[in-house]
């Protein structure tokens, strides 16, 4: 005869348990609910945004720079809380490959030349974020959040010598629904100040103007950025 | 629905309006390929030359073309067949294509005979005003030559949108054309005004509309009117009444249009014409292409072409290696394609080199617009 199985807790649900729900008991604990945090670093295109081929929504778009300031406020066990962001990226377009396929496009056909510029987005969002229990004064933060993005389209122009000017793009604002996911590391250093490592997923999809082009089409751009950042957090 | 949730669902709900989108363009307006493309979507094995398409500007989505090919017969005799040709062009990936699919075009059945029918021509054109023939409205002409009576005379009949036959009209021979000889491949030309002209015209307008003088604006219509009036349609084709194929203009009479005109005035082309053979012109807007096994070719028969300025044919240019062959080019013509949607037209023609379906084939490629009063050769 099958022997029962004890009716126990499954290990991931103990796992999880003791992970969020056990008490505090490092000296971080005493830092207050609220923090405010700076950060900067790199924003990585990815997926359509960072295709660098006349495929389908290539974005063109190459690694830049951004920066971020959000306050965060927890509730009284210090695990969940809500935060406000704002944040600006520029990323850089992808010039030279952007000459290279029109150069295969038109072959031989004389010589092409392209001007570009770079993405600017200015972002402004709120969300829910998640706190582990501390180790070592080190924590893991999960977040998301929604909010809206000014996002501007660079001015693009293509010239060839053969055909003239062949695309023109002017730069375009638009201001989008986006929304963030990301994973950060902080570790306190006292009472007031803490230092972190985040990793942030952004996405939106604005649209644009293309005035030049045949029948004036509104187009859609995916950006998808992925923000890796180094801040100071300062709690009060 | 609790408020809450619907607040929840809001921003998905907006991520899904923006669900269906357009990309980014990479060009501003469209590109025939400069390629030379097989058209094999609409060749045989047998020979498919011999084409037409619009002659004046279509807007881009699709055109019909019409051509002779002797493939219902196992090679025995030509006849015309019809294609609608959807082009598809992509500006974001930048790739271009013609979707041909075969069309039941009435007019063509009631053309073709037992013997051969070549060089269509049509016109779309017939609500004319300045001229004194009596035509149905909203028909075309439709031009073609046959050997149905033993040597290849030029004949028309005309047809309604859609290629519908209109009862009780059967293909006539063009008489004050034909010969004992061998005539086809008729064209008309209809003058373009010059880019002076053009900046003139342009000029008046605008004074026009600065003085705001309606009287004077209904003068100069009239004006415009008796101008266009007086005007007589000519048309250009080969024949070899002189010993070789040459290419001849007949301006038909005042007010008259070609095919009705008693008389015509026919000139041999001598400064188009060679000593060799010259055949197959066709005319769209300013720019005559045709074809010649005259020297300075490529080999075989050459596709050539010449510009119209100020009433004067420009001396014939060969399109060069990008588009001739040491085989024989065909039969070319223009597809003008509205300039705000493509950047240059289409040059369809047959030729017989390899790489085909067999015997002639049709092929495609990209034609340098007019601008002003020159034009570009490609690669030049």
């Amino acid at each position: 005869m099958k022997k029962q199985a004890p009716n126990t807790i499954p290990p991931l649900l103990l796992l999880a348990l003791v992970f969020f729900c056990a008490s505090p008991v490092s000296a971080q604990e005493t830092i207050n609910r609220n923090a405010l945090s700076f950060s900067a670093g790199t924003a990585v295109p990815f997926d359509e945004f960072a295709y660098s081929r006349f495929t389908y929504r290539a974005g063109f778009a190459q690694p830049g720079v951004n920066l971020d300031a959000k306050i965060i406020h927890y509730g009284k066990r210090k695990i969940f809380g809500i935060y406000a962001d704002a944040g600006y990226a520029y990323l850089f377009f992808n010039e030279k490959r952007y000459l290279a396929e029109y150069e295969r496009i038109f072959e031989d056909e004389g010589t092409t030349s392209v001007t570009t510029g770079g993405y600017h987005f200015l972002k402004a969002e709120a969300g829910f974020l998640i706190r582990t229990i501390a180790i070592r004064d080190t924590r893991i933060i999960l977040q998301t959040g929604v909010g809206y993005t000014l996002c501007r389209h660079p001015y693009l122009s293509a010239v060839n010598s053969y055909w003239g000017v062949v695309n023109t793009v002017n730069s375009d604002l638009d201001l989008q629904l986006t929304g963030t996911a990301g994973v950060r590391v902080e570790h306190t250093l006292d009472e007031y100040t803490g230092i972190h490592l985040s990793y942030q997923v952004f996405a939106c999809k604005p649209s644009f103007m293309d005035r030049e082009s045949y029948r004036a089409v509104t187009f859609y751009l995916p950006v998808r950025i992925q923000n890796i950042n180094f801040g100071l957090t300062r709690y009060f | 629905m609790q408020p809450s949730k619907k607040i929840l669902l809001l921003p998905l709900a907006l991520l899904l309006v923006h669900a269906c989108d357009r990309s980014r363009l990479n060009l501003d307006i469209a590109i025939v390929p400069r390629e030379v493309m097989n058209f094999a979507d609409v060749n045989s094995s047998r020979d498919d030359y011999n084409s037409a398409g619009p002659t004046v500007y279509f807007a881009g989505d699709g055109f019909t073309l019409v051509f002779s090919t002797n493939r219902d017969s196992n090679g025995a005799d030509f006849d015309l067949v019809s294609y609608q040709c959807v082009v598809n062009f992509d500006q974001m990936n930048i790739s271009f294509d013609i979707w041909p699919d075969p069309q039941d075009y009435p007019i063509i059945d009631n053309i073709n005979s037992m013997y051969n029918e070549w060089g269509p021509y049509l016109t779309d054109e017939l609500v004319e005003y300045y001229y004194e023939d009596e035509v149905l409205p909203d028909t075309g002409r439709f031009f073609f030559s046959s050997d149905r009576k033993g040597n290849q005379d030029i004949y028309y009949c005309y047809y309604s949108p859609g290629g519908a036959t209109i009862p009780g009209n059967q293909a006539v021979s063009v008489s004050s054309l034909n010969t004992e000889f061998e005539e086809g491949y008729l064209c008309l030309h209809q003058e373009m005004p010059t880019i002076k002209e053009a900046a003139a015209n342009q000029e008046m307008a605008a004074d026009q509309e600065a003085t705001a003088n309606q009287e004077m604006a209904v003068k100069q219509e009239m004006t415009v009117k008796q101008a266009a009036a007086s005007n007589t349609e000519t048309c250009y084709f080969t024949s070899d009444r002189e010993g070789t194929f040459d290419i001849y203009r007949a301006t038909g009479e005042a007010n008259r249009k070609i095919e009705t005109s008693g008389a015509l005035q026919i000139t041999k082309m001598d400064h188009l014409s060679s000593t060799a053979d010259d055949k197959c012109p066709y005319i769209v807007n300013n720019m005559m292409v045709f074809t010649s096994d005259r020297e300075g070719g490529q080999g075989g028969f050459d596709l050539w072409y010449s510009l119209y300025t100020d009433g004067t044919w420009s001396a014939p240019e060969n399109f060069g290696p990008e588009i001739n062959s040491e085989y024989d080019e065909y039969r070319p013509v223009i597809i003008p394609i509205q300039p705000d949607i493509f950047l240059n037209d289409m040059l369809i023609f047959s030729s017989n080199r390899p790489g085909g379906k067999g015997g002639f084939d049709l092929y495609y490629t990209g034609l340098n617009k007019r601008t002003g009063t020159s034009f570009t050769m490609q690669g030049k």
